[in-house]
C-alpha cells in the first residue's frame, strides 16, 4: 500500500520552502488587490523559519517534524495567516505523532481535523473567500479517495485538483472575513491569496511524494 | 513610483525599529531576548495587574510608544501591519504577571483577535487570568450597532492610558477591565486620507488617491474608505468628521470630551494644529467642552497623509484616571 513516508514529507517541506520564496511577490500582488499586500512576505517569512529549524528535527517522526512547522508558522508569521496555517500543520502533527508514514485515510482524517480547527479559530465558512474554500473541498476529495481505496498518488492528485478548483471559486466570492471584507463587492474578481497558498502546499505534498517514490 | 525609505533589509524592519527603541529607552524597559517584546523594568509587581498592549508594526509611535508608567507594562510588536504571534504575547504575559492577572488592550482586527485570543487561552492554562479589551473606535468601518466589527485606531491611546492608570492605582483585574471597557465604549474616531501608505517590503503604494481628492474613512492598512470627495480645507474637513462622529455615540451638548487630532504619518504638525483649532470651535459651538486636547502623529500608517479625529466622552471616573500622572515615550503631557 502506498504511503506518504517521512522522506516524502521532508521532500514536500523543502519544496514548500523553495516555492514560498519563489512565489513571494506573486502572492503579495494577489493580496495587494484585496488586502494590504504582504501575504507572500508572511508565508516566506514563516517558511524561512521552518528551513532554519528543519535540520534539527529531520531524524524524528513525522509528528515532531510537522509540529515544528506548525509552531514556526504560528509563532513567526502572526496576523491571521500564522494561526490558520499553523493550525493546519499542528493538526496534521497530532495525527502523525510517532509515525514514520501515513496512508490516505490518515491524511483524510488529519486534514479534516485541520479544517475543523481552522474554522474554530477564524469562524470562516465555505463561501467566505478564505483558504477554507480550498481546504474544505480538498478534505472532501481525500475522504472520497480513502473511501474508494485509491493509491496515494491518485488521492493527492484528487486533493490538488479539488483545492485548485476551490481556489478558483474564490474569485467569484465577496469577502466577509479579514481586511478584504472592507472591499465588499470590489473583492469580487480576485482570487484569495490564502487559498492560493494552500494550493501550493498541496502541490508540494504531491511533488514530494512523487520525488520520494521515484527516488 | 517606488517610495524612498531609509531602511535596511525590508524583512527586518520591525526587529530593527524595536532595537532602535530599546537603544533610546533601555533605562526604563528591557527587551526579552530574541523577541520583539518590551517590558517595563518596574514589572512585575506583586499584586498589581499587568497591561499588555501590541499589534502590527508600522504605526509608530503606536504601540511601543505607549509603554510606560501608567500606560502599557509590556508591548508586543508584530511584523509590519501584522499581529504578533501567540508565543510572544504569552511571553509578555509571563513577564508582567504579578499574580493579579493581565489585561490585553489592542485594536480589533482578525489577526490580532486570533493571536491574542490564543495567548489568553494558553495563559489561562498556566493559571494566569487574562481579560481582553479590543478597541473599536473607527465609525467608518461598520455601522452603528455593529461596534464590535469596527477597526481599532487612534483611540488605542485613550484606552491604554485609562487601563494603565487603573493598573497603577493597583485596582483588581475586574476593575481595570471595567474602566478600560468603559473608556473604549466612550470613544469614536473618523479619518480622512490624502495619500496612500507604502509597505517597506514592496515600496509601492497600497492604493491611489487623485491629486484633488481625499478618502473618508480609510483604514490604517490601506482598507478602502467609505467615500471619495474633493480635497477640502481644514475647517471643512474637521466639520465633516465631527458631523459624523457626534451622532454616532451620540455625544450631546454638555458632554465633556478629550480630543485627539491624529496625523497619519506625513501630515505636518502645522496642519494638525490648524485642525485642532477648527475642532475646538466646532465642538464648543455644539455645546461640548474639551477637557484635554492632543494633536500629533500617535497612530500612523507609514507615510500616509491625512488625519483622524477621536473623541472620548469623560465622566468623573474617566477624567480622574486620565488626569493621573503617567509617562510614556510616545505621550507627553503639557509640562507647564
Amino acid at each position: 500500500m502506498e504511503t506518504l513516508t517521512k522522506g516524502a514529507f521532508i521532500a514536500a517541506l523543502n519544496r514548500m520552502i523553495t516555492t514560498f520564496d519563489e512565489q513571494m511577490e506573486a502572492l503579495s500582488r494577489m493580496d495587494a488587490a484585496i488586502g494590504d499586500g504582504d501575504h507572500g512576505i508572511s508565508m516566506a517569512r514563516g517558511f524561512h523559519s521552518v528551513a532554519e529549524r528543519l535540520r534539527a528535527v529531520a531524524d524524528r517522526d513525522i509528528g515532531t517534524i510537522v509540529e515544528m512547522v506548525g509552531s514556526s508558522l504560528t509563532g513567526v508569521i502572526g496576523g491571521a495567516t500564522g494561526p490558520v496555517f499553523g493550525a493546519l500543520f499542528t493538526e496534521l502533527a497530532s495525527q502523525a505523532k510517532g509515525r514514520e508514514a501515513l496512508d490516505v485515510a490518515d491524511l483524510a482524517e488529519a486534514f479534516r481535523r485541520a479544517l475543523d480547527a481552522i474554522q474554530a479559530i477564524g469562524q470562516a465558512k465555505v463561501g467566505d473567500k478564505t483558504m477554507v474554500d480550498a481546504l474544505a473541498p480538498m478534505v472532501a476529495a481525500l475522504e472520497r479517495a480513502a473511501g474508494e481505496g485509491v493509491g496515494m498518488d491518485k488521492a493527492l492528485e484528487m486533493a490538488l485538483r479539488a483545492a485548485e478548483e476551490g481556489r478558483r471559486s474564490t474569485a467569484q466570492m465577496k469577502a466577509t472575513k479579514g481586511r478584504a471584507r472592507y472591499l465588499g463587492e470590489k473583492s469580487i474578481g480576485h482570487e484569495d491569496p490564502g487559498a492560493a497558498s494552500f494550493v501550493l502546499i498541496v502541490r508540494a505534498l504531491l511533488e514530494g511524494f512523487r520525488a520520494e517514490r521515484n527516488g | 513610483m517606488k517610495m524612498k525609505k531609509l531602511i535596511n533589509d525590508p524583512m527586518h524592519v520591525a526587529d530593527e525599529l524595536v532595537q532602535g527603541f530599546v537603544t533610546l529607552h533601555g533605562r526604563d524597559l528591557r527587551q526579552l531576548p530574541g523577541m520583539n517584546v518590551l517590558v517595563r523594568r518596574a514589572m512585575p509587581q506583586a499584586g498589581r495587574v499587568g497591561v499588555v498592549i501590541g499589534g502590527g508594526s508600522g504605526h509608530e509611535p503606536l504601540f511601543l510608544g505607549f509603554i510606560g508608567k501608567g500606560f502599557g507594562d509590556a508591548v508586543v510588536q508584530g511584523a509590519i501591519f501584522t499581529s504578533p504571534g501567540p508565543d510572544l504575547i504569552l511571553e509578555a504575559v509571563r513577564a508582567v504577571n504579578g499574580g493579579a492577572g493581565v489585561l490585553f488592550v489592542y485594536g480589533n482586527y482578525t489577526g490580532d483577535n486570533m493571536n491574542f485570543g490564543l495567548a489568553a487561552q494558553r495563559a489561562a492554562a498556566e493559571g494566569i487570568s487574562v481579560k481582553i479589551v479590543r478597541v473599536w473606535d473607527d465609525i467608518a468601518s461598520a455601522p452603528r450597532g455593529q461596534e464590535d466589527e469596527r477597526r481599532g485606531t487612534a483611540a488605542d491611546l485613550f484606552v491604554i492610558k485609562i487601563a494603565g492608570a487603573a493598573a497603577e492605582r493597583r485596582w483588581p483585574l475586574e476593575e481595570v477591565n471595567r474602566v478600560a471597557v468603559k473608556a473604549r465604549d466612550q470613544c469614536r474616531s473618523l479619518g480622512v486620507a490624502l495619500s496612500s501608505c507604502t509597505l517597506p517590503a514592496t515600496g509601492t503604494p497600497i492604493f491611489s488617491i487623485g491629486d484633488d481628492e481625499m478618502m473618508v474613512g480609510m483604514g490604517l492598512h490601506g482598507e478602502p474608505g467609505v467615500e471619495s470627495t474633493t480635497l477640502k480645507t481644514a475647517d471643512e474637513t474637521c466639520g465633516l468628521m465631527i458631523e459624523r462622529i457626534l451622532p454616532d455615540l451620540p455625544f450631546r451638548p454638555g458632554d465633556q470630551v478629550n480630543l485627539l487630532i491624529n496625523g497619519y504619518g506625513s501630515t505636518t504638525l502645522m496642519e494638525l494644529l490648524i485642525l485642532a483649532r477648527s475642532a475646538r470651535r466646532i465642538l464648543e459651538a455644539s455645546g461640548l467642552t474639551v477637557h484635554e486636547g492632543l494633536a500629533g502623529s500617535y497612530c500612523t500608517s507609514q507615510e500616509m497623509a491625512g488625519c483622524s479625529l477621536t473623541l472620548m466622552r469623560l465622566d468623573d471616573e474617566l477624567r480622574s484616571l486620565w488626569d493621573d500622572p503617567g509617562w510614556a515615550p510616545g505621550f507627553s503631557r503639557n509640562p507647564f
